[in-house]
């Protein structure tokens, strides 16, 4: 049950199905070890993602030193706003493209699109700056847009 | 942690697809996260093991050391009182026969001032005077009108015991046992009545003769007598084992167990043991030869992770070409014989599948006869004639293959030894 979606929020923030397992595997012990402190008045699923995001972003950490920060764009230049979305995409097809994204545009993006984090929470998060945060945003929203155009038009 | 981010459609549709995920539970991913972790935690082991290892080493080197340097410090003292004592010597070498004529004290006759004696000992030099003669001349002197007076009861003489105290340390006798016939003789009465009177005439060369003397007797070690022809030996050590190549080891095992050893002659010595040795190594598929019926669809495991425990009988010809007083260096080689009491093999695959066989375990206790090539050199230290430390670094090459795996199983490491020897002629 939570293993699907677990997977689903890891997979965004992983490179691969292996890293990602890795730091489900590596929630999930914390989840264990740590289910003392949850509010059983609450509900689970919230405290499971959060778990699961910081799990994630301590790893973003942990890899940071080993990897190129800031990737080669993909996309040469920005595709407008009111460019038509190809509505027939799976979700491994998008993970996919997320998973092409650096891992600094990649977790900057899941952290602000898809979880809803503002950027002076990312900026903490992530230890950098606000406008990094946004730039990194902004980068890899490109990067996505050049990867489906070039894929799905 | 907000939804309300989301103002441009492509944030819009990568949110709202994010949430349409469909994952399947796949066996394979935590197979395969399990191999990792696996590996993960050897490398921990293995560098957890690698640090206790040598903190070991360094402690064994350190003891090594201590008494090396104790030794040393020793033959030191040694050799500076010999020296003092040779520069005394002349003054000495008449002693025995005039001190024999001589007509001791009475034990409860007053006896010299210490002070008198040290002063006659100085002035030895200046005259080149015997000292034991001035001693006794000044005893003499000292005794005579005492003698004359009371009783000339010939009571064992003192200075006669002071003097066979001197003559002994100038015999340099290892085989005499001179410090047993030392004390054999001394008339004990003498010793316990006029403890002051022995020390007033014992001259402080002899004293420091007597002193050496009594040192090299009882140093370990140094006396001959004791030669053992077999000795027991309790041996540990790490072992790092690799099969088929020299370049991938990766996990250290360990050996203890019991050795016996023969002295056929001062420097040649045979060695029989039997030692327990846990032995972990890793194999790709060209080196790890399993029962080719054994793999799912003849597909062999990439990688094979061995976990083997074993009897090691090496059989091993050692000679000593570097001999010391307390110390030798030694050279080792021989055959070993391994008898495999358990075997666990782990395997992984480059393309993993449910059906492939990913462990093998069995109590097998096969025996390979002369499997392996014995190579060692070794440091051994007499803490006391029967017992020695050594420290004897070894490599064994393999003649044949071992194991369910049939490899060929290189192994290093250093076995620390503490023996004792059985008997003496």
């Amino acid at each position: 049950m939570f293993y699907a979606y677990g997977m689903s929020i890891t997979l965004r923030y992983a490179e691969s199905r292996d890293e990602a397992a890795e730091i489900l595997n590596d929630a999930f012990m914390k989840v264990f070890t740590n289910i003392k402190d949850f509010n059983s008045d609450k509900p689970f699923k919230p405290w499971l993602r959060r778990i699961i995001i910081n799990t994630a972003i301590n790893h973003y950490h942990k890899n940071k030193q080993y990897r190129e920060m800031d990737s080669v764009d993909i996309a040469e230049e920005s595709l407008g706003k009111s460019e038509k979305i190809i509505p027939g995409i799976s979700y491994e097809e998008i993970i996919e493209m997320v998973q092409q994204l650096s891992p600094a545009y990649r977790t900057v993006f899941n952290l602000y699109v898809i979880e809803g984090f503002k950027h002076r929470e990312i900026a903490e998060m992530l230890d950098i700056a606000v406008g990094t945060s946004k730039s990194n945003l902004a980068k890899a929203k490109k990067n996505l847009q050049a990867i489906l155009e070039k894929n799905f038009t | 942690m907000t939804d309300s981010n989301n103002q441009d459609p492509l944030e819009e549709f990568f949110q709202k697809k994010s949430g349409d995920y469909d994952i399947s539970y796949r066996e394979e991913d935590w197979k395969s996260l399990e191999g990792r972790l696996d590996t993960l935690d050897a490398q921990f082991a293995a560098r957890r093991r690698r640090r206790l290892a040598a903190a070991a080493v360094l402690a064994i080197v350190s003891l090594l050391s201590y008494f090396i340097y104790m030794n040393y410090q020793e033959i030191n003292s040694l050799n500076e009182q010999l020296s003092r004592q040779e520069q005394q010597e002349p003054a000495t070498a008449p002693a025995p026969d005039s001190l024999a004529e001589k007509t001791a004290p009475d034990n409860e006759a007053q006896v010299p001032d210490i002070a008198d004696i040290e002063e006659l000992a100085n002035e030895t030099d200046v005259t080149g005077k015997s000292e034991s003669n001035r001693i006794s001349e000044t005893a003499s002197r000292e005794t005579e009108g005492i003698a004359s007076a009371n009783q000339p009861e010939p009571t064992p003489p003192v200075i006669q015991t002071s003097a066979r105290n001197l003559a002994i340390s100038e015999l340099e006798c290892k085989d005499c046992k001179l410090s047993e016939s030392a004390s054999f003789e001394s008339p004990e009465p003498i010793t316990q009545q006029a403890p002051n009177t022995y020390s007033a005439y014992t001259s402080p060369v002899t004293a420091m003769a007597e002193e050496q003397n009594s040192q090299k007797v009882s140093r370990p070690g140094i006396s001959e007598k004791g030669v053992s022809k077999f000795s027991v030996g309790f041996v540990l050590g790490p072992d790092m084992s690799t099969a088929g190549n020299l370049n991938n080891f990766y996990d250290p095992g360990s050996k203890i167990g019991l050795t016996v050893d023969y002295k056929i002659n001062r420097n040649w010595a045979v060695s029989l043991g039997a030692i327990r040795s846990k032995v972990n190594y890793k194999a790709g598929s060209r080196e790890y030869n399993a029962p080719s019926a054994y793999w799912y669809n003849g597909i062999e495991a990439a990688q094979t992770r061995a976990q083997c425990v074993l009897i090691d009988i090496p059989i091993n010809l050692s000679y000593r070409f570097l001999q010391g007083e307390q110390s030798r260096l030694y050279a080792s080689a021989g055959l070993s014989s391994y008898i495999m009491l358990n075997e666990d093999y782990r395997f992984s695959y480059s393309n993993e599948q449910p059906e492939f066989p990913q462990r093998w375990n069995e109590d097998t206790g096969t025996t390979h006869l002369m499997s392996n090539a014995n190579l060692s050199v070794g440091y051994e230290y007499d803490l006391t004639e029967s017992v020695s430390l050594r420290a004897e670094p070894f490599f064994r090459l393999p003649i044949r293959e071992v194991g369910w795996g049939n490899v060929n199983l290189y192994s290093m490491g250093s076995l620390f030894s503490i023996n004792y020897n059985l008997n003496t002629y």
